[in-house]
């Protein structure tokens, strides 16, 4: 398990305006597939949101696409 | 052949009808924002509607206007409708009975994409594609489930043009048709009032100014900084409706909720650029800036102005920078709602309700009363970032029995 709070967090520090939401538009087959539905509050709310690796890792790799960045940082978008 | 001017807007209700087909305004950054809102959710097979919304709406349209036509005269008055409403130029002489390939330089979407978003990697002229199967569909007497249409090249994607190719091929359509649509019904729930002394002084004098916004020699309606559409209603409308009805087989209320969001967005965007634009342009500060000495009288101007452009009749119930009440008799989202789909169980007036919060922001969170205007992508999301944002609560709408819409927007 491994936490995507990093990715949303620098995608809204560096990405457009409701970019929180378009990535969950991108990946929700993938959050219905494990059962889970984010939302941006669950997102702003919680500190620490644990998801599959390969969740995560795809979550990651939408935002980056999303954004057009990589964040060494966060090792998230 | 095709003039604008012979359709008189409807001062009761606030609209303008061509041809059986209600007509709005929309600016590039609202349309593009919501095509790729839509183009996001790669798991649904949205081109199929993103043509046949369009398509189904022409072919009411130009159903009417072409009766009795030959087919050149047809032809004609698809090029100079498309042209007068902003879209950019088609040359339909190479139609024939089997179908058209047609080449275009002029594409409203493939320009504005680019402007917006940069280069896309699939072709965005959906629109243009639906159109001219309807106009095939019209001018030939076919009907639009033995078309097949695709653009095959695209200027958004780097192409040196748009290519778009259309087929009759029968009993194998490729975009999606609809059930015939209900006659519009109005509300007739007397309006509340803007309550502004000046409203009517500023709403004459705009009345008709609707019809100065037709395309030039490249077919494009640039005004107010932005570039103007003139949409069916029912054709934009049907991308929301059916993008939202997508999401929600995909996720169900969940996904309902996610697509509202990002179609609310494309509606604050629209109201943030665009009337921007509008309450810093001549017109504006000629006729109604004098009118203008608090925040709200701003508001109450632009909602007195924009009665004109066929959108319903907008007013504000309470209005302060903390809480916004807003209404719209006969909106725009709300009849296209009743005349395709009949009752719904939510509000669905999200490009409405949006464009009321972007208004929001730009009044009571940007500087532009005082002549600062923020018109760059990046300017809108370092404020969008940097404010408190409003928060938007759609309470009523007409699709839902209410007898107008409402919306609630608070810090």
């Amino acid at each position: 398990m491994k936490d995507v709070k990093p990715i949303f967090e620098c995608a809204k520090a560096n990405g457009e305006t409701k970019i929180v939401d378009r990535i969950l538009v991108r990946v929700l087959p993938e959050l219905m597939k494990h059962d889970h539905k984010l939302t941006p509050s669950m997102i702003e709310e919680q500190a620490v949101l644990m998801l599959p690796d390969a969740l995560h890792d795809y979550i990651q790799s939408v935002a980056q696409e999303l954004t057009g960045l990589t964040c060494p940082d966060c090792d998230g978008a | 052949m095709f003039d604008i001017h012979q359709y008189a807007f409807d001062k009761e209700h606030n609209c303008l009808d061509v041809a059986g087909e209600a007509m709005i305004f929309h600016c590039h950054h609202y349309i593009n924002y919501l095509q790729r809102s839509i183009l996001d959710a790669e798991y649904i097979d949205s081109r199929r509607f993103l043509i046949g919304s369009a398509a189904d709406a022409v072919y009411h349209q130009l159903s009417h206007l072409c009766q009795g036509l030959e087919v050149d005269q047809a032809k004609q008055m698809a090029e100079e409708m498309y042209k007068a409403f902003g879209y950019g130029l088609i040359d339909l002489s190479s139609m024939d009975d089997a179908g058209i390939t047609l080449t275009t330089f002029k594409s409203f979407f493939s320009k504005t994409w680019m402007m917006k978003f940069g280069q896309s990697t699939k072709a965005v002229d959906y629109y243009t594609t639906g159109y001219l199967a309807a106009a095939f569909a019209v001018i030939y007497g076919h009907d639009l489930t033995d078309i097949q249409a695709e653009q095959t090249t695209c200027m958004a994607c780097g192409d040196a043009l748009n290519t778009h190719v259309v087929r009759f091929v029968p009993g194998k359509g490729n975009f999606a048709t609809y059930p015939a649509k209900c006659a519009t019904v109005f509300n007739k729930t007397p309006k509340a009032s803007i309550g502004w002394a000046h409203e009517e002084a500023v709403t004459n004098a705009f009345l008709g100014a609707h019809a100065l916004f037709v395309g030039n020699e490249e077919g494009f309606i640039p005004a107010f900084g932005v570039y103007l559409v003139r949409n069916q209603s029912d054709y934009v409308n049907r991308l929301q409706f059916e993008f939202v009805r997508e999401m929600g087989e995909v996720a169900g209320e969940y996904g309902e909720t996610l697509a509202s969001e990002l179609l609310l967005e494309a509606g604050h965007a629209c109201g943030f650029f665009t009337y921007a634009g509008v309450m810093t342009s001549n017109e504006w500060n000629t006729v109604v800036k004098p009118f203008l000495h608090t925040k709200e009288d701003w508001i109450k101007g632009l909602a007195s102005l924009i009665n004109t452009m066929g959108w319903g009749y907008h007013t504000a119930v309470e209005l302060s920078k903390e809480r916004a009440v807003f209404r719209n008799y006969n909106d725009f989202e709300d009849l296209s709602y009743q005349r395709m789909y009949g009752e719904s169980k939510y509000p669905i007036h999200w490009a409405n309700s949006g464009g009321f919060t972007g208004l929001m922001q730009l009044i009571y969170n940007t500087d532009l009363v005082d002549g600062e205007r923020i018109d760059s992508e990046e300017g809108f999301r370092q404020m969008r970032r940097s404010k408190a944002k409003y928060k938007t609560n759609m309470t009523k709408g007409i699709s839902c029995g209410d007898d107008y819409l409402e919306v609630e927007i608070t810090l």
